[in-house]
């Protein structure tokens, strides 16, 4: 079941973070739930995600009670607003970008910013073929591919932060990581083995903010995903280690129940910037515009669908 | 939560994650601490195209250093925790070296903060820590082509509140052709292993 180097490397991570975590993500969230605002694109819709707060998983060391003491808390980040692609970047999308940017095609991409298993479901170079339908998330795609996909459209990838600000979110809320059904919904995506095929973008849920499935249908790029400071390989980062909340004693139920976020960073932790796997896909990000755009619309609740897979 | 508490659906994911994976490449990177790298059909690091500012100001790219085998690593110079100790690793690497590989041999460091190691900084750096500057190269790439170099070298890296910049300790050693021979993760892990690696790639 489990086999290789990586699934060691990948197991080392997770139980030597389950150990050490005790504090769940959470986001510190204020305000009125504003309709989202969306702008057309002929891709996916860009959706504003409102400026907040992101609790980490890690603690930083912070000033103590003397000048020359350090203590380490975790430090609340304020996540500015952005634009999130309302869906995954499907394999439409991206034959579209390799076309365009023959270096980013299976026969051509240097291995220094992808593996072996590049688009490795993918019939072709220009072909992706019934294993990669069109309107499928597009996935077995490296780090360096996505962040190139983004930059083509005048975007980025999310950052951790603002990735998973969007990601606690339910249908009616921003923030529902307090809610144990959310919690259980989103564990049991991670539970179940990934089909042969994947479905289409927006086959499982819509959240509060108008962005579909978060959680149910594939794992994303962020950013940073590298900022995850935590190694199988206890040598490597002994320094590091120690910006981890160790402070296992503390634990309780409703860390606990947040142990989704935390898989979350254990996975990030165990990714290589050239890996590709079959379920890491990503979508895109964009940076505000200094002044709002006059063709923003409200997005329409009426098509938002109920329930997660 | 116990060390040994593995939750069912843990184990569904990790095995989900792992079968879906098809790597046939998986040992050159899944590695341990310290590795070598296989040389051949290996991408050269002199791919990466653009341009970098070095402690005098100039405008440098990688493939400059075509030519001859280069020891490289990411730092920035306030750092006051693994950077001057990555320095020393590398400072005591440069000294164990024979004197005909010393003097084939560059050593080069990257700045993990484009924003505050400007060139004055990185020649303060350089006098600070004794850099000898006939063998000893101070980079700093633009933000994003940073994270593209640490992405690269697999170095892990987190700008704290406070401004320091925790990262991994990573050291490369790259042949004449730009291609990683040797990758080590983590600090004081011995020298033998380098030099062999160095003398290696020359």
């Amino acid at each position: 079941m489990l086999r290789g180097p990586e699934s060691r490397r990948v197991l080392a991570v997770v139980r030597r973070t389950a150990v050490m975590l005790v504090v769940a993500s959470r986001l510190v969230l204020a305000g009125p739930v504003p309709a989202p605002v969306v702008t057309s694109t002929p891709a996916t819709a860009r959706l504003l995600i409102a400026a907040g707060r992101y609790r980490p998983l890690w603690r930083q060391p912070v000033p103590g009670a003397s000048r020359d003491t350090v203590r380490r808390a975790v430090v609340a980040t304020d996540v500015g607003a952005f634009l999130l692609d309302q869906h995954a970047v499907t394999n439409d999308d991206f034959l579209a970008f390799v076309r365009t940017h023959p270096e980013w095609r299976r026969s051509r991409v240097s291995r220094l910013f992808a593996d072996a298993s590049y688009l490795h479901h993918w019939r072709g170079d220009l072909d992706p073929g019934p294993q990669a339908p069109g309107r499928s998330p597009v996935v077995y795609v490296s780090w360096f591919a996505a962040r190139a996909y983004a930059a083509a459209q005048g975007g980025r990838l999310p950052s951790v932060a603002e990735w998973e600000r969007v990601a606690a979110a339910d249908e009616t809320r921003r923030d529902a990581t307090r809610d144990a059904r959310f919690l259980t919904r989103v564990r049991e995506f991670y539970a179940r083995p990934a089909p042969a095929v994947l479905p289409e973008v927006g086959s499982t849920y819509r959240d509060v903010w108008g962005v579909d499935d978060m959680h149910g249908l594939i794992w994303e790029w962020t950013l940073d995903f590298n900022s995850a400071l935590v190694s199988g390989e206890s040598r490597a980062d002994g320094s590091l280690d120690r910006s981890l909340f160790c402070g296992a004693g503390a634990s309780g139920a409703a860390d606990f129940a947040d142990y989704a976020a935390f898989m979350r960073f254990a996975y990030r932790a165990s990714l290589e910037a050239r890996y590709t796997t079959a379920q890491l896909g990503f979508r895109v990000a964009y940076d505000t515009p200094a002044t709002g755009s006059a063709r923003t619309r409200a997005a329409p609740a009426s098509t938002r669908k109920a329930g997660l897979p | 939560m116990t060390r040994h508490a593995s939750p069912r659906w843990l184990v569904c994911l990790l095995a989900t994650l792992v079968a879906g994976c098809s790597r046939p490449d998986a040992a050159s990177h899944a590695t341990p601490s310290t590795a070598a790298v296989a040389a051949a059909s290996e991408p050269s690091l002199f791919e990466l195209t653009f341009p970098l500012t070095d402690s005098q100001g100039r405008t440098r790219h990688l493939d400059e250093l075509r030519g001859r085998p280069f020891v490289a690593s990411m730092v920035y110079t306030s750092c006051t925790s693994v950077c001057p100790r990555i320095t020393a690793d590398l400072q005591r690497l440069e000294r164990a070296l024979p004197a005909d590989v010393r003097a084939r041999t560059r050593f080069v460091l990257f700045s993990l903060d484009p924003e505050r190691d400007t060139p004055a900084a990185l020649r303060a750096f350089a006098r600070e820590h004794g850099l000898d500057s006939t063998r000893w190269t101070l980079l700093a790439a633009g933000p994003d082509d940073m994270r593209t170099l640490a992405a690269v070298l697999d170095v892990r890296f987190r700008p704290d509140a406070g401004g320091e910049i925790a990262h991994s300790a990573v050291i490369v050693v790259a042949g004449a052709d730009g291609v990683i021979r040797h990758r080590q993760a983590g600090l004081g892990t011995g020298d033998s292993s380098l030099v062999a690696a160095v003398r290696a790639a020359q």
